[in-house]
């Protein structure tokens, strides 16, 4: 079995994350140990840890994507 | 107004704001310490690649192992600390190029050090292979640097590696700048890479620049004495990538690497705290190979290619004279000639302080300008005759009027040599020079005056002949009619008569 780590909101319902855990089967097989670890800083979404490869779909991430984008320079109002 | 620019700025970012998931391969700091962090795991791991750790601090992966990775730190190693993700980007280190660096400041991975934003959407690897053999052509432009002595008697081609060396404090970063300075309005574009110097010598160069009207068509990429050794280690590969983007698109470009000897000192510290083995003096056993596949690209290039040049004039930093080091003759083995600058000649008041015999440009006259070429010829010889002959006046022994005269005309010649800082002459200004020197203008000159007359003698010729130094410094040509008619000009100089 390899160990599949998924990171999630503490909020995430226990049939969201049965489907999420499906949805790593089908991707990665079914040796996949889903592991579920609770973090409220993710804000929403899930992470996943696989083979030292992270798959990062976290709400956080976008909100930081968007704070790169809307804080880059060359313009004033 | 104002809300109307608000609407404008949030629907521009809006439409550049494409959210996805971030997919990256993920390791563990084990170790870190003395700006080298060994990373356990992380899959799919390459040499030379970029990664990141947390708080935006990012290191290069120099240091392969079975389970990890040795990586050195692109900034401070303050913020990591063991335990930390580290993140592959699956990239290597880069460095933006293209229009919106001239004129600019930046550090080697494309920070900019000048206080403004920096907009570009191209990158290049600052590693990057040299131009293929059939991908260049023979130098045959020449590079004016201004400098009399080096414009005369040792040419620089466009395309060509010319090596600048000697002790410190011997002015050998004025002679590059002086050589920035010169191609103001010639369309070549300038890169001066400054590596391991203090950043208030690099702000005197970039303010020299600046009041000469050189900074508007150069990029100065900056790594100080204060950045980590593998800052100062990119630097000169990422100066070269971004005189590439140009040369590749058909531009002449002129690279100044200041200096080398930093940078090789930068390397062995680096690769000593990766625990490699060192070789002699302690510098690894690739140091050759680091300062090679860095001038290899500099070429000029064949019109499949871009067309375009880049020159390369690298700097190194000798001890006591000594040329036979180790990083001196490595780096004079790979480039196309050097100039030679000694202090005793520095501190007898010769500046800049060339010494003619031991400076040599391998390619020769066939960089030079058919107008330098017709009045260059015998310099070299006259001046080594001049040199052999001094000797023997020590010994106070009786000469005859062709010796005397050979004496004074040497001594001239030295002296017609010295040039000011950040004051290059013109193609014309200096023939016009020479030229002198043939009809013996100043024959009646003291020496001590020498300098004071020259400069009024080139404001008279510029003033007779503008249509004349026009013509030479746009085309670098000088038929034999125009020869014959400066060459009177000066002697009736010297008799005091009209131009």
């Amino acid at each position: 079995m390899r160990s599949c780590v998924i990171t999630v909101s503490p909020a995430m319902t226990d049939d969201t994350f049965a489907y999420l855990v499906k949805r790593v089967h089908a991707r990665f097989g079914e040796d996949a140990d889903c592991v579920r670890v609770n973090d409220a800083d993710v804000l929403g979404g899930f992470q996943i840890e696989f083979d030292g490869a992270v798959y990062d779909n976290t709400v956080k991430t976008r909100l930081d994507q968007a704070r790169d984008v809307f804080s880059r320079g060359g313009g004033s109002v | 107004m104002t809300e109307k620019k608000i609407s404008a700025f949030l629907k521009d970012r809006t439409a550049a704001f494409t959210p996805g998931p971030v997919i990256f391969r993920k390791g563990t700091v084990e170790r870190v310490g003395d700006g080298v962090v060994h990373v356990k795991d992380l899959p799919g791991r390459k040499y030379g690649e970029l990664l990141e750790f947390g708080s935006g601090v990012y290191g290069m992966a120099l240091e392969l192992t079975e389970n990890g990775v040795g990586a050195v730190l692109l900034d401070a190693e303050d913020s990591v600390c063991a335990g930390e993700t580290v993140k592959g980007t699956g990239r290597v280190a880069e460095v933006p190029v293209g229009e919106a660096l001239l004129g600019r400041v930046i550090d080697p991975i494309g920070r900019p050090l000048d206080e403004r934003e920096l907009e570009t959407d191209l990158y290049y690897p600052v590693e990057r292979p040299s131009p293929a053999i059939m991908d260049r052509r023979p130098v045959d432009t020449p590079l004016e640097t201004g400098i009399l002595a080096i414009d005369s008697m040792i040419p620089i081609g466009r395309g060509q590696r010319e090596l600048i060396i000697g002790d410190r404090q011997t002015g050998k970063t004025a002679i590059a700048v002086d050589a920035i300075i010169n191609q103001r309005n010639t369309g070549v574009i300038c890169v001066y890479c400054a590596v391991g110097q203090k950043s208030s010598t690099v702000a005197g160069v970039i303010e020299t620049l600046r009041a000469a009207g050189a900074m508007d068509n150069s990029v100065v990429v900056h790594a100080g004495a204060s950045d980590s050794p593998a800052i100062q280690y990119l630097a000169p590969f990422a100066a070269c990538s971004v005189a590439e983007y140009f040369a590749e698109r058909g531009r002449d470009v002129l690279v100044v690497y200041d200096d080398l000897t930093k940078h090789a000192v930068a390397y062995r510290t680096m690769t000593l705290l990766l625990l490699r083995p060192p070789g002699r003096e302690a510098y690894p056993g690739d140091v050759f190979y680091l300062h090679s596949r860095l001038l290899e690209r500099a070429a000029c290039r064949s019109a499949e290619t871009g067309g375009g040049t880049v020159t390369a004039l690298p700097i190194i930093e000798t001890m006591a004279g000594n040329i036979a080091s180790y990083i001196p003759t490595n780096v004079i083995s790979i480039t196309d000639g050097q100039i030679y600058l000694e202090s005793e000649l520095f501190h007898a008041g010769i500046r800049p302080a060339v010494n003619t015999g031991l400076s040599v440009s391998r390619v020769g006259r066939s960089a030079q300008s058919e107008a330098m070429r017709a009045v260059s010829g015998t310099l070299r010889i006259d001046l080594s005759q001049y040199r052999e002959m001094a000797v023997f006046t020590r010994f106070g022994s009786d000469l005859d009027a062709a010796t005397v005269k050979m004496l004074r005309r040497g001594e001239t010649l030295t002296n017609l040599f010295k040039q000011g800082k950040s004051h290059p002459y013109t193609l014309f200004e200096e023939v016009a020079v020479l030229l002198a020197y043939e009809a013996d203008t100043f024959r009646d000159v003291p020496m001590k005056a020498l300098g004071a007359k020259v400069t009024d003698y080139l404001a008279h010729m510029n003033a007779a002949f503008p249509a004349v130094a026009a013509h030479m410094n746009a085309t670098g040509s000088m038929d034999d009619g125009t020869r014959a008619e400066l060459l009177a000009a000066a002697e009736r100089y010297r008799e005091g008569t009209e131009l």
